[in-house]
């Protein structure tokens, strides 16, 4: 019996190209016409490129069979949010005034999967401008409000939205996303998938829409833990072209299996959803197998204040042109058109103030985690919201409790989310493994031992076509 | 860069923001009215008013944390010199 591709893990799935048991060519063509027929109903694609995805498969193909086996991603179709810059593919940061914009190169990114054999079978729908103009709901998005496979009336997350659609709709193996706060494992938890976001630095930002210079992050979104770790090993690294990458290799090597230390942060599940709670409480009876968890506080300091500041003040200089312009109406969210004017009069000495914070906080959140292997939270404190409905009824920094995101993302710190349960109406939840900076192995063997000790990676929707 | 002793974190611990005069409120939503007024609609300039209000308060929250001269931006520059 030949073996079903479907929601087949990246490495069983490599093991089997590499046996020349599965042709990457007609496992390009089953996510393609995937793709092709479910996608649009999601709202989770911008562009199938399916004559670039062919050629690489073929390509593939030949060298495998000539015994020129790249790794475990040669052959693996993959799709792409659509602010990673592609040659001769439009790319269009998901916001209709750049929906015809091509650039001449790839991403570096893009070039590096190329390198490990991965195919580009499809760019992937996104909130619009990475979400960086202040949106309030779902339909930021110039392709339509990207629909959670899980529930069609909820919505997939953001801004990595069809990346968290597609990899949970089986559309494609594994996809990837970006994150300045928050756009990787929201999707990852309102779709039921596994998430991470690198150390910033990691990997490469070249080719890729600058939201804010010192907070954006681009990493994948998979089925499992592993898949994530084969992923990046493949992604990561240093790249003259971003003189912000880690200066060194990055390799996949899961530590040995012990008892790890976990750090739950003091009330933070106060101001989540009952289910959230719930699911995060036997998240935690299963971690207590593998695993001694304490309660611990964040240092004392104005978190949010902090990576706003950088985040208002980064973002209106990255568009400053196009906020001049006066193009922000033609975006597809009401708010959008003009959340980006106030932040264009953040002071310089306010945004310095902020950066000058940003160590003080580094220093003490490594300090804090030292001696714990990763900090363990809800993914967020919501499952996934209506379509129809604005998920934050009020911007006001101050009111939206994140200190995981907001101290993850200023400080660079890795995580990754990987589903934990269901609320009672059928949507998966997930539980974030935060780890020091550099601690990407870690934090991957610990959600590696957390999915090999329950099945919730393992469920998918229903979402065929009847 | 200096190095933070333990208790530098509580040092700026849970200050009260200074009350600045809503005057720097007024100022900024006013510069932005000024830039950027005539294509916003009157309630569009409702919520940048809201916007502007909650810039100012974020900035106050920062300027109200202590910090030494030698806390540095957490951002490293380094000269630049080409190849050739």
């Amino acid at each position: 019996m030949r073996p079903n591709p479907l929601y087949m893990p990246i490495r069983e799935l490599g093991k089997h190209i590499r046996d020349c048991e599965i042709s990457p060519v007609k496992l390009t063509e089953l996510f393609l016409n995937r793709l092709e027929s479910l996608g649009p109903e999601l709202n989770a694609v911008v562009t199938i490129t399916r004559e670039r995805a062919l050629a690489q498969a073929k390509k593939a193909e030949k060298e495998i069979e000539a015994g020129q086996y790249r790794g475990p991603l040669h052959g693996i179709p993959y799709g792409a949010k659509d602010l990673l810059a592609t040659k001769g593919i439009p790319t269009s940061w998901g916001a209709a005034p750049f929906k015809n914009q091509v650039f001449d190169y790839d991403a570096t990114i893009i070039k590096k999967l190329d390198e490990a054999g991965a195919i580009l079978c499809a760019k992937l729908a996104m909130i619009e401008l990475a979400g960086g103009m202040g949106y309030r709901q779902p339909s930021a998005s110039f392709t339509g409000s990207p629909k959670n496979p899980w529930n069609p009336r909820t919505w997939a997350g953001g801004s990595s939205s069809g990346s968290g659609a597609a990899v949970s709709a089986g559309l494609v193996p594994f996809a990837l996303g970006s994150e300045t706060w928050g756009s990787i494992l929201s999707p990852a938890n309102n779709c039921g998938v596994t998430g991470l976001r690198p150390t910033y630095g990691r990997v490469s930002r070249h080719g890729a829409m600058a939201l804010s210079w010192t907070l954006d992050k681009l990493g994948p979104l998979c089925l499992t833990a592993d898949d994530c770790g084969l992923v990046l090993e493949a992604i990561a690294g240093p790249d003259p072209d971003d003189p912000t990458t880690i200066g060194e290799e990055w390799n996949y090597r899961p530590t040995h299996k012990r008892r790890f230390r976990l750090a739950v942060p003091k009330g933070v599940t106060d101001d989540a959803q009952e289910d959230v709670r719930a699911c995060f409480e036997n998240a935690l009876n299963t971690l207590r197998k593998m695993a001694t968890i304490e309660e611990f506080e964040f240092p004392d300091l104005p978190h949010e204040a902090i990576t706003r500041t950088i985040l208002n003040a980064e973002a209106a200089s990255a568009f400053d042109e196009f906020t001049e312009s006066g193009e922000a109406s033609q975006l597809t969210a009401p708010e959008d058109h003009y959340s980006l004017y106030a932040r264009t009069a953040v002071l310089a000495k306010d945004y310095l103030k902020a950066l000058r914070l940003r160590g003080i906080m580094a220093r003490a959140i490594d300090e804090a985690m030292a001696p714990f292997d990763a900090v363990v939270a809800p993914s967020s404190k919501k499952a996934a919201t209506p379509i129809d409905q604005e998920f934050l009824k009020v911007a006001w920094w101050n009111k939206v409790k994140d200190p995981m995101g907001a101290i993850g993302n200023a400080t660079g710190l890795p995580s990754i989310s990987v589903p934990s349960g269901f609320t009672n109406d059928g949507l998966p939840v997930g539980i974030q493994f935060m780890g020091r900076a550099y601690d990407e192995n870690i934090i991957i063997t610990i959600a590696r031992a957390y999915q090999s000790l329950t099945d919730w990676h393992s469920r998918h929707p229903n979402i065929e076509k009847s | 860069m200096r190095v933070q002793s333990p208790d530098r974190t509580r040092e700026g611990s849970n200050p009260r923001p200074k009350k600045y005069p809503d005057k720097d409120f007024e100022n900024l939503y006013n510069l932005v009215k000024e830039r950027y007024g005539d294509r916003l609609t009157a309630r569009e300039l409702e919520e940048v008013k809201k916007d502007a209000q909650a810039i100012v308060e974020t900035s106050r929250v920062l300027r109200a944390m202590k910090l030494h001269n030698s806390d540095e931006p957490f951002i490293i520059f380094r000269p630049y010199r080409g190849r050739k």
